[in-house]
């Protein structure tokens, strides 16, 4: 009499439990995915921190070409008008890259320029920094990856619907740019 | 050939799967692994010894990676593999220093963990790799060239972090066997408490209980029905041998221990790396 209450309690139980543990693996794997984001966006700061520094340096030593500085500048500012649409973001820091890698193969044209301590250090810096980028942006992927494997895939899809979790975008570099701006000179 | 023929789509699919890793990340030899062979045996030791010592008074940790060549990798991505891989400084404090030289390219790196990278920025490492470690490479002093980055590194970390007085006590291996008496004990009394109840359900039930506990601690789903089954069998071979209640003689569970369970070798503290560091060649 008493036996199939018990059956069906103890089954609904375990379908509760088992929702409650793919909800907090979702949550568990979002946060990896917003602080890994993080990460993504202090590296990029980092670069566009460099963007006075660069321009003074570069400025300093060569009648240039006003538009490349130009560009760069304007990344940076598109940047900071992005606030925290991840799109956006990511929109302006590919501009960024772009402009740069330009900037960078106009200076070659100047060797006086790329002999000073100044420049050396500023190239260090940069290198630094688009090494800290590349891990940062692969860390990310490897979050996204990872919940998006969550959220899709069957039986979790379905507490992800229930929940309103939607999968994450990838962090694609502009095609040609993969390893741009490479910042190879010194030495 | 016709193995070869039969295998090539195994190494097909696999040389698609795994596109970047052309470099394979050494097996650690300690806090110096010359893979390439450019250190004597002697050079090494003293290296070896310097660096334990540099851990024991400050609790960071250099290590230094000699590879004969990259495998078209650029050198900071193996770098910060490497480092990761090894886990290189301790987990919470990330204050790993990786000095990882490639004999072939004649390329060098230091990469910086996250917890060091205040205290060695990238000019610093630059300078380190420019002034005090090139020279002496060019010249073809290796291992002197080596002491002098690490002593630079030395100077520049200053009193970063203070010796871990945890670092004794962090041992695990004298947890390990007051746990296994633990569960011996644990699985004795329920043996004889199930062997003395004349259900065949009961031992299902604590499993899955154990199981339940399980997954709410460690969102260890599969664990639910993998204990009830192991409860179930569990029950069934206690009631079916006759478990002698109340205990006494104990043998029978001792023979089939938990398999040792071995931590990762090298013996480095779990830490991570972002990037941080500097390049150059010689």
């Amino acid at each position: 009499m008493r036996r199939p209450w018990l059956i069906i309690l103890g089954f609904l139980a375990l379908i509760v439990l088992w929702i409650l543990t793919s909800y907090n693996g979702l949550i568990t794997a979002k946060a990896g995915v917003d602080s890994a984001w993080a990460q993504v966006q202090t590296t990029y700061q980092r670069r566009f921190d460099l963007v006075p520094n660069l321009v003074s340096t570069v400025k300093g030593a060569a009648k240039f070409e006003q538009s490349t500085l130009l560009q760069v500048t304007q990344a940076r500012t598109q940047w900071q008008r992005a606030g925290s649409d991840r799109g956006a973001q990511i929109a302006a820091a590919q501009g960024f890259e772009g402009a740069l890698s330009r900037l960078l193969v106009t200076v070659e044209g100047y060797p006086q320029l790329q002999a000073t301590q100044a420049f050396r250090d500023l190239m260090t810096q940069l290198e630094g920094t688009e090494n800290r980028i590349s891990v940062a942006r692969r860390d990310y992927n490897d979050a996204v990856q990872s919940y998006n494997v969550r959220v899709l895939r069957a039986p979790t899809v379905f507490v992800a619907r229930l929940f309103g979790f939607i999968p994450e975008k990838f962090f694609q570099s502009t095609t040609g740019s993969e390893n741009a701006p490479s910042v190879n000179f010194v030495q | 050939m016709k193995l070869v023929r039969r295998l090539w789509p195994v190494v097909l699919v696999w040389l698609l799967a795994t596109p970047v890793l052309a470099f394979t990340v050494p097996p650690n030899q300690g806090f110096v692994t010359d893979r390439a062979g450019i250190l004597t045996q002697q050079q090494k030791n003293d290296l070896e010894h310097a660096l334990r010592a540099y851990r024991q008074q400050t609790s960071n940790e250099i290590a230094v990676v000699i590879v004969p060549k990259l495998g078209g990798e650029a050198i900071e991505d193996v770098g910060v593999q490497v480092g990761r891989a090894w886990g290189i400084g301790s987990k919470q404090k990330s204050n790993g220093i990786l000095l990882l030289i490639a004999a072939e390219e004649r390329r060098m790196t230091i990469q910086v963990g996250y917890g060091l990278e205040g205290a060695v920025p990238d000019l610093t490492a630059k300078a380190i790799i420019d002034r005090d470690i090139t020279p002496l490479f060019r010249a073809g002093k290796y291992h002197e060239g080596i002491l002098a980055g690490i002593d630079a590194l030395e100077k520049n970390i200053g009193g970063e972090y203070a010796p871990d007085p945890e670092q004794q006590a962090k041992d695990t291996s004298g947890i390990f066997p007051f746990f296994v008496v633990v569960c011996f004990i644990i699985l004795h009394l329920s043996a004889s408490l199930l062997a003395r109840s004349k259900s065949w359900w009961m031992g299902g039930i604590i499993g899955g209980v154990i199981g339940i506990i399980l997954t709410l601690l460690y969102s260890f789903w599969i664990a639910i029905p993998i204990f009830v089954l192991l409860g179930l069998l569990f029950d069934s071979i206690v009631s079916k041998t006759g478990w002698p209640r109340g205990g006494g003689r104990g043998g029978f569970w001792f023979g089939g221990g938990i398999g040792g369970g071995s931590s990762g070798g090298g013996g480095f503290g779990g830490g991570s790396f972002g990037g941080g560091g500097a390049s150059g060649g010689w």
